[in-house]
Protein backbone atom coordinates (compact mmCIF):
# COMPACT_ATOMS: atom_id res chain seq x y z
CA UNK A 1 0.00 0.00 0.00
CA UNK A 2 2.96 2.54 0.91
CA UNK A 3 4.79 1.35 -2.09
CA UNK A 4 1.51 1.79 -4.17
CA UNK A 5 1.10 5.80 -2.59
CA UNK A 6 5.00 6.30 -3.30
CA UNK A 7 4.13 5.31 -6.81
CA UNK A 8 1.40 7.78 -7.32
CA UNK A 9 2.68 10.49 -5.70
CA UNK A 10 6.25 10.21 -7.83
CA UNK A 11 3.96 9.65 -11.05
CA UNK A 12 2.17 12.92 -10.19
CA UNK A 13 4.86 14.86 -9.06
CA UNK A 14 6.78 13.48 -12.46
CA UNK A 15 3.29 14.20 -14.87
CA UNK A 16 3.52 17.58 -13.65
CA UNK A 17 7.13 18.14 -14.32
CA UNK A 18 7.14 17.08 -17.77
CA UNK A 19 4.19 19.25 -18.51
CA UNK A 20 5.67 22.39 -17.42
CA UNK A 21 8.83 21.29 -19.40
CA UNK A 22 6.87 20.75 -22.14
CA UNK A 23 4.52 24.17 -21.72
CA UNK A 24 7.95 25.83 -21.40
CA UNK A 25 9.52 24.59 -24.47
CA UNK A 26 6.92 23.58 -26.75
CA UNK A 27 3.26 24.85 -25.95
CA UNK A 28 4.56 28.52 -25.31
CA UNK A 29 6.12 29.32 -28.38
CA UNK A 30 3.31 27.17 -29.97
CA UNK A 31 0.25 29.21 -28.76
CA UNK A 32 2.09 33.12 -28.08
CA UNK A 33 1.54 32.22 -32.33
CA UNK A 34 -1.89 30.32 -32.46
CA UNK A 35 -3.20 30.09 -36.13
CA UNK A 36 -1.05 33.55 -37.12
CA UNK A 37 1.19 33.06 -40.25
CA UNK A 38 4.63 34.34 -39.59
CA UNK A 39 3.47 37.74 -42.01
CA UNK A 40 0.45 37.71 -39.42
CA UNK A 41 3.09 38.00 -36.10
CA UNK A 42 5.41 40.88 -37.93
CA UNK A 43 2.15 42.91 -39.84
CA UNK A 44 0.97 45.91 -38.05
CA UNK A 45 -2.13 45.76 -36.47
CA UNK A 46 -4.14 49.06 -35.54
CA UNK A 47 -3.04 49.11 -32.13
CA UNK A 48 0.63 48.64 -32.39
CA UNK A 49 1.52 52.10 -31.39
CA UNK A 50 -0.33 51.63 -28.22
CA UNK A 51 2.14 49.38 -27.47
CA UNK A 52 5.16 49.97 -24.75
CA UNK A 53 8.12 49.03 -25.74
CA UNK A 54 9.55 45.38 -24.31
CA UNK A 55 6.00 44.28 -23.86
CA UNK A 56 5.61 40.78 -24.36
CA UNK A 57 3.37 40.14 -27.35
CA UNK A 58 1.05 37.12 -28.45
CA UNK A 59 -0.21 37.13 -31.80
CA UNK A 60 -3.44 34.86 -32.45
CA UNK A 61 -5.62 34.10 -35.61
CA UNK A 62 -8.69 32.81 -36.88
CA UNK A 63 -10.25 32.31 -40.29
CA UNK A 64 -14.11 33.00 -40.02
CA UNK A 65 -16.86 31.88 -42.73
CA UNK A 66 -18.78 35.68 -42.36
CA UNK A 67 -17.93 38.27 -43.86
CA UNK A 68 -16.42 41.43 -41.53
CA UNK A 69 -19.89 43.05 -40.54
CA UNK A 70 -21.13 39.71 -39.71
CA UNK A 71 -17.82 39.21 -37.16
CA UNK A 72 -17.79 42.96 -36.21
CA UNK A 73 -21.35 43.13 -34.75
CA UNK A 74 -20.16 40.22 -32.56
CA UNK A 75 -17.13 42.05 -31.10
CA UNK A 76 -18.86 45.27 -30.76
CA UNK A 77 -21.38 43.27 -27.68
CA UNK A 78 -17.76 42.53 -25.90
CA UNK A 79 -17.59 42.59 -22.13
CA UNK A 80 -19.32 41.82 -18.68
CA UNK A 81 -22.57 43.39 -18.18
CA UNK A 82 -22.77 43.09 -22.49
CA UNK A 83 -22.29 40.32 -24.34
CA UNK A 84 -19.89 38.38 -22.70
CA UNK A 85 -16.06 37.55 -23.91
CA UNK A 86 -17.69 34.23 -25.80
CA UNK A 87 -15.24 32.37 -24.06
CA UNK A 88 -16.06 30.00 -21.20
CA UNK A 89 -17.61 32.07 -18.47
CA UNK A 90 -17.95 29.02 -16.27
CA UNK A 91 -14.70 29.44 -15.72
CA UNK A 92 -14.90 33.16 -15.83
CA UNK A 93 -17.21 32.91 -13.08
CA UNK A 94 -15.13 30.93 -10.60
CA UNK A 95 -13.28 34.40 -10.35
CA UNK A 96 -16.62 35.89 -9.60
CA UNK A 97 -16.65 37.94 -13.18
CA UNK A 98 -20.77 37.25 -13.07
CA UNK A 99 -20.26 36.57 -16.93
CA UNK A 100 -23.45 35.94 -19.59
CA UNK A 101 -22.07 35.15 -22.97
CA UNK A 102 -24.93 36.35 -25.62
CA UNK A 103 -26.15 34.13 -28.41
CA UNK A 104 -28.09 36.50 -29.97
CA UNK A 105 -27.20 40.11 -31.29
CA UNK A 106 -28.79 42.89 -29.05
CA UNK A 107 -29.00 46.11 -31.11
CA UNK A 108 -28.75 48.38 -27.77
CA UNK A 109 -24.93 46.72 -27.63
CA UNK A 110 -24.12 47.35 -31.37
CA UNK A 111 -22.23 50.55 -30.45
CA UNK A 112 -18.80 51.24 -28.97
CA UNK A 113 -17.09 54.10 -29.02
CA UNK A 114 -13.43 55.54 -28.13
CA UNK A 115 -13.34 55.80 -24.23
CA UNK A 116 -16.39 53.46 -23.19
CA UNK A 117 -15.17 51.14 -20.44
CA UNK A 118 -15.12 47.09 -20.76
CA UNK A 119 -15.50 45.42 -18.24
CA UNK A 120 -13.67 42.13 -17.25
CA UNK A 121 -15.71 41.60 -14.26
CA UNK A 122 -18.31 42.06 -12.15
CA UNK A 123 -17.36 45.76 -9.89
CA UNK A 124 -13.76 44.49 -10.54
CA UNK A 125 -11.23 45.47 -13.51
CA UNK A 126 -11.88 46.98 -16.44
CA UNK A 127 -10.33 48.85 -19.73
CA UNK A 128 -11.29 51.24 -22.35
CA UNK A 129 -11.89 51.31 -25.42
CA UNK A 130 -8.93 53.35 -27.54
CA UNK A 131 -9.70 52.59 -31.24
CA UNK A 132 -12.61 51.77 -33.13
CA UNK A 133 -12.27 50.99 -37.26
CA UNK A 134 -15.28 49.79 -37.84
CA UNK A 135 -15.81 46.05 -39.80
CA UNK A 136 -11.40 46.81 -39.40
CA UNK A 137 -10.18 47.03 -35.90
CA UNK A 138 -11.28 47.33 -31.86
CA UNK A 139 -8.37 48.34 -29.81
CA UNK A 140 -8.78 48.03 -26.22
CA UNK A 141 -6.40 49.34 -23.52
CA UNK A 142 -2.45 49.39 -24.14
CA UNK A 143 -2.85 47.87 -27.53
CA UNK A 144 -4.89 45.05 -26.81
CA UNK A 145 -6.32 44.78 -30.76
CA UNK A 146 -8.86 42.65 -32.33
CA UNK A 147 -8.30 43.24 -36.11
CA UNK A 148 -10.48 41.61 -38.94
CA UNK A 149 -9.14 40.99 -42.60
CA UNK A 150 -11.42 40.40 -45.48
CA UNK A 151 -10.34 37.27 -46.74
CA UNK A 152 -13.42 36.79 -49.83
CA UNK A 153 -16.67 38.15 -49.89
CA UNK A 154 -17.84 35.56 -47.24
CA UNK A 155 -14.94 34.82 -45.00
CA UNK A 156 -12.94 36.96 -42.37
CA UNK A 157 -9.55 36.74 -40.42
CA UNK A 158 -9.38 37.30 -37.24
CA UNK A 159 -6.57 38.65 -35.79
CA UNK A 160 -5.79 39.21 -31.44
CA UNK A 161 -3.04 40.98 -30.70
CA UNK A 162 -2.39 41.06 -26.79
CA UNK A 163 0.05 43.08 -25.30
CA UNK A 164 1.63 42.74 -21.53
CA UNK A 165 3.94 45.09 -19.90
CA UNK A 166 5.72 43.48 -16.77
CA UNK A 167 7.37 47.00 -16.56
CA UNK A 168 10.90 45.29 -16.27
CA UNK A 169 9.92 43.97 -12.44
CA UNK A 170 10.47 40.52 -11.83
CA UNK A 171 7.62 39.79 -9.39
CA UNK A 172 4.84 40.99 -12.28
CA UNK A 173 6.87 38.79 -14.96
CA UNK A 174 6.71 35.73 -12.48
CA UNK A 175 2.45 36.20 -12.25
CA UNK A 176 3.07 36.64 -16.31
CA UNK A 177 4.77 33.54 -17.42
CA UNK A 178 3.00 31.48 -14.39
CA UNK A 179 -0.55 32.30 -14.13
CA UNK A 180 -1.73 35.04 -16.38
CA UNK A 181 -0.17 33.79 -19.95
CA UNK A 182 -0.94 30.22 -19.75
CA UNK A 183 -4.50 31.26 -18.57
CA UNK A 184 -5.00 34.19 -20.93
CA UNK A 185 -4.17 31.39 -23.84
CA UNK A 186 -6.96 29.13 -23.24
CA UNK A 187 -9.61 32.11 -22.32
CA UNK A 188 -8.53 34.19 -25.28
CA UNK A 189 -8.48 31.29 -27.78
CA UNK A 190 -11.73 30.16 -26.52
CA UNK A 191 -12.91 33.79 -26.88
CA UNK A 192 -11.97 33.72 -30.88
CA UNK A 193 -13.59 30.69 -30.98
CA UNK A 194 -16.54 31.79 -29.36
CA UNK A 195 -16.69 34.88 -31.91
CA UNK A 196 -16.13 32.44 -34.98
CA UNK A 197 -18.93 30.14 -33.84
CA UNK A 198 -21.80 33.01 -33.19
CA UNK A 199 -21.05 34.41 -36.42
CA UNK A 200 -20.83 31.78 -38.33
CA UNK A 201 -24.01 30.94 -37.19
CA UNK A 202 -26.02 34.40 -37.53
CA UNK A 203 -24.18 34.85 -40.99
CA UNK A 204 -26.22 31.71 -42.21
CA UNK A 205 -29.34 32.55 -40.87
CA UNK A 206 -29.61 35.64 -42.34
CA UNK A 207 -28.44 33.73 -45.95
CA UNK A 208 -30.87 31.41 -45.15
CA UNK A 209 -33.31 33.92 -44.39
CA UNK A 210 -32.24 36.35 -47.63
CA UNK A 211 -32.57 33.11 -49.44
CA UNK A 212 -36.41 32.34 -48.52
CA UNK A 213 -37.09 36.06 -48.93
CA UNK A 214 -35.94 35.96 -52.65
CA UNK A 215 -37.68 32.84 -52.94
CA UNK A 216 -34.61 30.47 -53.05
CA UNK A 217 -34.98 27.53 -51.08
CA UNK A 218 -32.75 27.13 -48.54
CA UNK B 1 9.87 17.20 34.09
CA UNK B 2 12.18 18.69 31.72
CA UNK B 3 11.97 15.28 29.52
CA UNK B 4 8.48 15.39 29.85
CA UNK B 5 8.30 18.97 29.02
CA UNK B 6 11.04 17.94 25.81
CA UNK B 7 8.43 15.07 24.50
CA UNK B 8 5.62 17.32 24.38
CA UNK B 9 7.36 19.89 22.44
CA UNK B 10 8.07 17.37 20.57
CA UNK B 11 4.68 15.65 20.06
CA UNK B 12 3.82 18.80 19.51
CA UNK B 13 5.90 19.58 16.52
CA UNK B 14 5.05 16.39 15.24
CA UNK B 15 1.51 16.83 15.26
CA UNK B 16 2.01 20.40 13.86
CA UNK B 17 4.01 18.71 10.73
CA UNK B 18 1.17 16.12 10.45
CA UNK B 19 -1.72 18.60 10.03
CA UNK B 20 0.58 20.97 7.57
CA UNK B 21 0.77 18.29 5.65
CA UNK B 22 -2.21 17.19 5.28
CA UNK B 23 -3.50 20.92 4.37
CA UNK B 24 -1.22 20.78 1.95
CA UNK B 25 -1.75 17.97 0.24
CA UNK B 26 -5.69 18.18 0.64
CA UNK B 27 -4.96 21.58 -1.67
CA UNK B 28 -3.20 19.81 -4.03
CA UNK B 29 -5.78 16.95 -4.35
CA UNK B 30 -8.69 19.56 -4.99
CA UNK B 31 -6.44 21.03 -7.56
CA UNK B 32 -5.61 18.39 -9.39
CA UNK B 33 -9.64 17.74 -9.27
CA UNK B 34 -10.19 20.56 -10.42
CA UNK B 35 -7.43 20.51 -13.13
CA UNK B 36 -9.29 17.14 -14.60
CA UNK B 37 -12.35 18.80 -14.33
CA UNK B 38 -11.90 22.01 -16.18
CA UNK B 39 -9.41 20.28 -18.77
CA UNK B 40 -12.13 17.75 -19.72
CA UNK B 41 -14.85 20.79 -19.91
CA UNK B 42 -12.52 22.94 -22.30
CA UNK B 43 -11.49 19.76 -24.39
CA UNK B 44 -15.05 19.03 -25.04
CA UNK B 45 -15.86 22.60 -26.06
CA UNK B 46 -13.33 23.05 -28.44
CA UNK B 47 -13.62 19.53 -30.04
CA UNK B 48 -17.30 20.55 -30.72
CA UNK B 49 -16.24 24.13 -32.33
CA UNK B 50 -16.04 24.49 -35.55
CA UNK B 51 -12.90 22.83 -36.37
CA UNK B 52 -11.90 24.46 -39.79
CA UNK B 53 -8.14 26.20 -39.94
CA UNK B 54 -7.37 25.03 -36.20
CA UNK B 55 -5.19 22.43 -35.23
CA UNK B 56 -7.91 20.44 -32.35
CA UNK B 57 -5.74 18.11 -30.58
CA UNK B 58 -2.57 20.74 -30.23
CA UNK B 59 -5.33 23.49 -29.08
CA UNK B 60 -7.15 20.39 -26.45
CA UNK B 61 -3.21 19.52 -25.05
CA UNK B 62 -1.86 23.02 -25.43
CA UNK B 63 -5.02 24.31 -22.99
CA UNK B 64 -4.85 21.59 -20.40
CA UNK B 65 -0.91 22.35 -20.28
CA UNK B 66 -1.65 25.99 -20.03
CA UNK B 67 -4.47 25.14 -17.55
CA UNK B 68 -1.86 23.06 -15.32
CA UNK B 69 0.87 25.54 -15.24
CA UNK B 70 -1.41 28.33 -14.18
CA UNK B 71 -2.55 25.76 -11.24
CA UNK B 72 0.30 24.86 -10.34
CA UNK B 73 1.37 28.02 -9.60
CA UNK B 74 -1.89 29.38 -7.68
CA UNK B 75 -1.90 26.25 -5.45
CA UNK B 76 2.17 26.18 -4.28
CA UNK B 77 0.25 29.41 -3.09
CA UNK B 78 -2.91 28.39 -1.53
CA UNK B 79 -0.72 25.64 0.00
CA UNK B 80 1.35 27.68 1.94
CA UNK B 81 -2.46 28.61 3.67
CA UNK B 82 -3.68 25.42 3.99
CA UNK B 83 -0.61 23.84 5.72
CA UNK B 84 -0.61 26.48 8.45
CA UNK B 85 -4.38 26.03 8.65
CA UNK B 86 -4.05 22.58 8.51
CA UNK B 87 -1.37 22.52 11.27
CA UNK B 88 -2.66 24.89 13.66
CA UNK B 89 -6.37 22.86 13.20
CA UNK B 90 -4.24 19.90 14.37
CA UNK B 91 -2.72 21.27 17.45
CA UNK B 92 -6.06 22.33 18.54
CA UNK B 93 -7.95 19.08 18.11
CA UNK B 94 -4.81 17.96 20.17
CA UNK B 95 -4.85 20.27 23.02
CA UNK B 96 -8.35 19.42 23.43
CA UNK B 97 -8.52 15.81 23.27
CA UNK B 98 -5.38 15.95 25.60
CA UNK B 99 -7.17 18.55 28.16
CA UNK B 100 -10.35 16.39 28.17
CA UNK B 101 -8.36 13.30 28.71
CA UNK B 102 -6.34 14.94 31.64
CA UNK B 103 -9.35 15.42 33.29
CA UNK B 104 -10.56 12.13 32.85
CA UNK B 105 -13.61 13.46 30.18
CA UNK B 106 -13.92 10.90 27.07
CA UNK B 107 -14.29 13.36 24.49
CA UNK B 108 -15.18 11.82 21.30
CA UNK B 109 -12.46 12.75 18.56
CA UNK B 110 -15.69 12.94 15.46
CA UNK B 111 -16.74 15.84 17.93
CA UNK B 112 -13.92 17.35 18.86
CA UNK B 113 -12.71 17.65 15.40
CA UNK B 114 -15.97 18.96 13.62
CA UNK B 115 -16.05 21.61 16.76
CA UNK B 116 -12.45 22.45 15.83
CA UNK B 117 -13.33 23.44 12.08
CA UNK B 118 -16.71 24.48 12.35
CA UNK B 119 -15.57 26.94 14.97
CA UNK B 120 -12.37 27.98 12.86
CA UNK B 121 -15.07 28.41 9.75
CA UNK B 122 -17.13 30.62 11.89
CA UNK B 123 -14.47 32.59 13.06
CA UNK B 124 -12.76 32.77 9.36
CA UNK B 125 -16.01 33.42 7.50
CA UNK B 126 -18.28 35.48 9.74
CA UNK B 127 -15.65 37.12 11.84
CA UNK B 128 -12.18 37.78 10.00
CA UNK B 129 -12.93 38.34 6.74
CA UNK B 130 -15.72 40.54 6.91
CA UNK B 131 -13.33 42.52 9.53
CA UNK B 132 -10.79 42.24 6.53
CA UNK B 133 -13.55 44.41 4.16
CA UNK B 134 -14.60 40.69 2.17
CA UNK B 135 -17.59 39.47 2.85
CA UNK B 136 -17.75 36.06 1.78
CA UNK B 137 -21.25 35.82 1.76
CA UNK B 138 -21.42 38.43 -1.36
CA UNK B 139 -19.75 36.02 -3.75
CA UNK B 140 -21.83 34.64 -6.23
CA UNK B 141 -23.06 31.27 -5.73
CA UNK B 142 -20.44 29.46 -8.37
CA UNK B 143 -17.47 31.68 -6.23
CA UNK B 144 -18.65 31.03 -3.40
CA UNK B 145 -18.43 27.48 -3.58
CA UNK B 146 -15.35 26.88 -5.36
CA UNK B 147 -12.87 28.90 -3.53
CA UNK B 148 -14.85 28.77 0.23
CA UNK B 149 -17.81 26.39 0.14
CA UNK B 150 -16.16 22.83 -1.12
CA UNK B 151 -12.84 23.36 0.52
CA UNK B 152 -14.52 23.93 3.73
CA UNK B 153 -16.37 20.71 3.65
CA UNK B 154 -12.58 19.10 2.83
CA UNK B 155 -11.34 20.70 5.56
CA UNK B 156 -14.50 20.18 8.32
CA UNK B 157 -14.42 16.05 6.77
CA UNK B 158 -10.64 16.01 7.60
CA UNK B 159 -10.60 17.54 10.61
CA UNK B 160 -12.87 15.45 12.22
CA UNK B 161 -11.22 12.50 10.47
CA UNK B 162 -8.14 13.79 11.65
CA UNK B 163 -9.43 13.68 15.74
CA UNK B 164 -9.18 9.74 15.76
CA UNK B 165 -5.49 8.96 15.36
CA UNK B 166 -4.96 12.51 17.81
CA UNK B 167 -7.41 10.88 20.28
CA UNK B 168 -4.46 8.16 20.22
CA UNK B 169 -2.20 10.50 21.30
CA UNK B 170 -3.76 11.80 23.63
CA UNK B 171 -4.89 7.93 24.90
CA UNK B 172 -0.80 7.31 25.16
CA UNK B 173 -0.34 10.74 26.79
CA UNK B 174 -2.99 9.93 29.73
CA UNK B 175 -3.89 6.55 29.50
CA UNK B 176 -5.37 6.81 33.11
CA UNK B 177 -7.88 9.30 32.52
CA UNK B 178 -9.03 7.60 29.87
CA UNK B 179 -9.58 4.24 31.58
CA UNK B 180 -11.00 5.75 34.40
CA UNK B 181 -13.94 6.56 32.50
Amino acid sequence: MRTLKLIVVWFARGAIAITVLLYAVLIRPWHMRWGASSEEVQMRLEGDRMIARGAIVSTRALDIDAPPDEVWRWMLQLGQGRGGFYSYEWLENLFAADMRNAELLEPRLLKLDVGDSISFQADGPATVVTLVEPERALVLGDGWTLALRRIDEGRTRLIVRYPFDTHGRSLDALYYYTVFEPAHFVMESGMMLGIRERAERSFAQSRRASGLAAGVRP
Amino acid sequence: MRADRHYRRHLQRAIAHEGALIGARMTRLYAGAFIVYATVRVAIAIIEAPAEGIDVIPTVVASGASMVVASVTITTLLALFSTLVGAVSAIAVHWLLVRSAARGVRARPVVVGALVSLTSLAVGQIGLLPALGFSPLSLPLGTYLFWIGFPSVIYIVVTTWLGRPLWRHAHDAYPAGLSAQ
